[in-house]
């Protein structure tokens, strides 16, 4: 029998989790390679207490602070915008996503995912308007997340594809440095023609060698699901994929078969396909052994 | 199990970041993160893997922010002028939107004494087993056991609060 609170615990579980900018993670790396183990605890005390008392001094001088240090300035301070939406595009009834009359994308189906190049490497941006402010104006697309801003595509508009339109561009996004939600502006001629936000999915789960091209959060849970790896450097014929749980016992063990192989456009190096199935019995945390190599936990 | 600490950093600290957001209700954390490991660094050899690497730095984790927060909490009596409430910091509430009831989620939490949102995070948001949370919250595993259900009730009843404010 389900316990009345099996909901509850679902739904915490399946709150966000998060990890540190890679600059932060970088950071705290590098402290700890150069931090040997025999680092004097207090042998800094004197100079905090000191800088305390200092610092005590001063804000008695200032006006009254609201929040300090641990309530302090977030990475996010932007109000949530509107999300996209998906509609049908005539004549061609394309599925783009975006927002009707305004503004839309065509290209990858699927949510964007960090790091990753591939979702947004073909992208059909749509423009609705006045022709004479949009075709031959200058776009660029901004996105903002944990106070770092990043252009995800920039150029010329041209005039419309299709009747339905009054402008368009192909063009491809720069990947998304983190996960989460990013809040986008389009402008037009250096102004702000439109704002919407978008959720992005954490990165693939990726070892030395190999990525997988699934987001987990996007793979059915409790049945056998087809999964394809990606491999950086020579071909093999098959290997051999463990799904872990966070404890690491295993809980599925398969092998994959290489499918084929690609030219990597960005680093013309050769990618290696394998394709295989696996079952995640539930949502959780989960590690892949792949090929011998290990990915860090994630979540499905 | 890996041996150095730089393993256990690519291991364990999205577990400790998510912890210490949750926690503090801030994503100011980097600090937090930072001194935790190296606090393991120089306690390494105390590790005797009785308990998992990652119980036992989330562990320190929670230590160094009570003891901080202990210490600032001096302060404050001291001179309650310069401090006001932590509220709810909005950019964390933001980062939660995904559906509206992960936002409600996260304001009864928020609602919650530090001891039961600690243990809600660890077994609900971690999902740290029974003994994992005893050992982090320095209690015997049936304790932990009641302290959560009681949280979970706690958790419920602050929804349906958090429901009626917002209807």
């Amino acid at each position: 029998m389900k316990k009345p609170n099996d909901d509850l615990e679902e739904k915490l579980n399946r709150l966000p989790t998060f990890t540190l900018p890679t600059e932060q993670k970088a950071r705290i790396l590098q402290s700890l390679q150069c931090d040997s183990p025999e680092r004097k605890k207090y042998s800094f005390r004197p100079f905090f207490v000191c800088a305390a008392l200092l610092c005590i001094a001063f804000l008695l001088f200032v006006p009254l602070r609201t929040n300090l240090s641990l309530t302090g300035d977030g990475p996010l301070t932007i109000s949530p915008d509107k999300e996209l939406e998906r509609f049908l595009m005539s004549p061609r009834q394309q599925e783009v996503l975006g927002i009707e009359g305004r503004f839309a994308m065509l290209g990858s189906i699927k949510p964007f995912v960090a790091e990753d190049w591939r979702r947004g490497a073909k992208m059909m941006l749509f423009f609705w308007g006045e022709p004479a402010q949009l075709v031959d104006k200058p776009f660029r697309l901004e996105a903002v997340h944990s106070n770092q801003t990043i252009t995800l595509a920039e150029g010329v508009l041209s005039g419309p594809l299709n009747d339905s339109e009054d402008a368009h561009i192909l063009t491809r996004f720069a990947p998304f440095p983190e996960e989460g939600r990013w809040h986008v502006k389009v402008y037009v001629n250096d102004q702000v023609f439109e704002t919407f936000d978008l959720e992005v999915l954490p990165p693939f789960p990726k070892t030395e060698h190999y990525t997988l091209e699934d987001s987990p959060a996007e793979l059915e849970t409790g049945k056998e699901v087809d999964i394809s790896i990606e491999r950086f450097g020579e071909s093999k014929k098959v290997i051999q994929v463990e799904l872990q749980n966070k404890k690491g016992k295993v809980i599925d063990k398969q092998w994959f078969t290489e499918e084929g192989e690609f030219i990597d456009a960005r680093e013309s190096g050769i990618l290696h396909t394998f394709t295989g199935k696996l079952t995640f019995p539930k949502k959780g945390t989960w590690i892949l052994v792949i090929d011998g190599e290990k990915t860090q936990p994630f979540k499905n | 199990m890996p041996d150095t600490i730089e393993e256990w950093f690519h291991l364990y600290e999205r577990d400790l970041t998510s912890y210490l957001i949750y926690f503090t209700g801030s994503f100011d954390v980097e600090d937090y993160v930072q001194e935790t490991f190296l606090i393991a660094l120089q306690k390494q050899d105390s590790f005797h893997k009785r308990s998992h690497p990652r119980t036992w730095l989330i562990s320190i984790a929670r230590h160094h922010v009570l003891d901080t927060y202990r210490r600032k909490k001096v302060w404050e009596r001291l001179m309650p002028f310069l401090y006001s409430s932590p509220p709810v910091q909005a950019s964390l509430e933001a980062a939660l939107i995904a559906t509206d009831d992960q936002h409600r989620l996260y304001l009864a939490i928020s609602k919650l004494s530090a001891r039961d949102r600690d243990v809600v995070i660890l077994r609900g948001i971690l999902e740290l087993s029974v003994s994992e949370t005893a050992q982090v919250m320095n209690c015997d595993t049936n304790h932990a056991r009641v302290l959560f259900h009681r949280a979970l009730a706690k958790l419920r009843k602050s929804l349906e609060e958090v429901s009626y404010e917002e209807a």
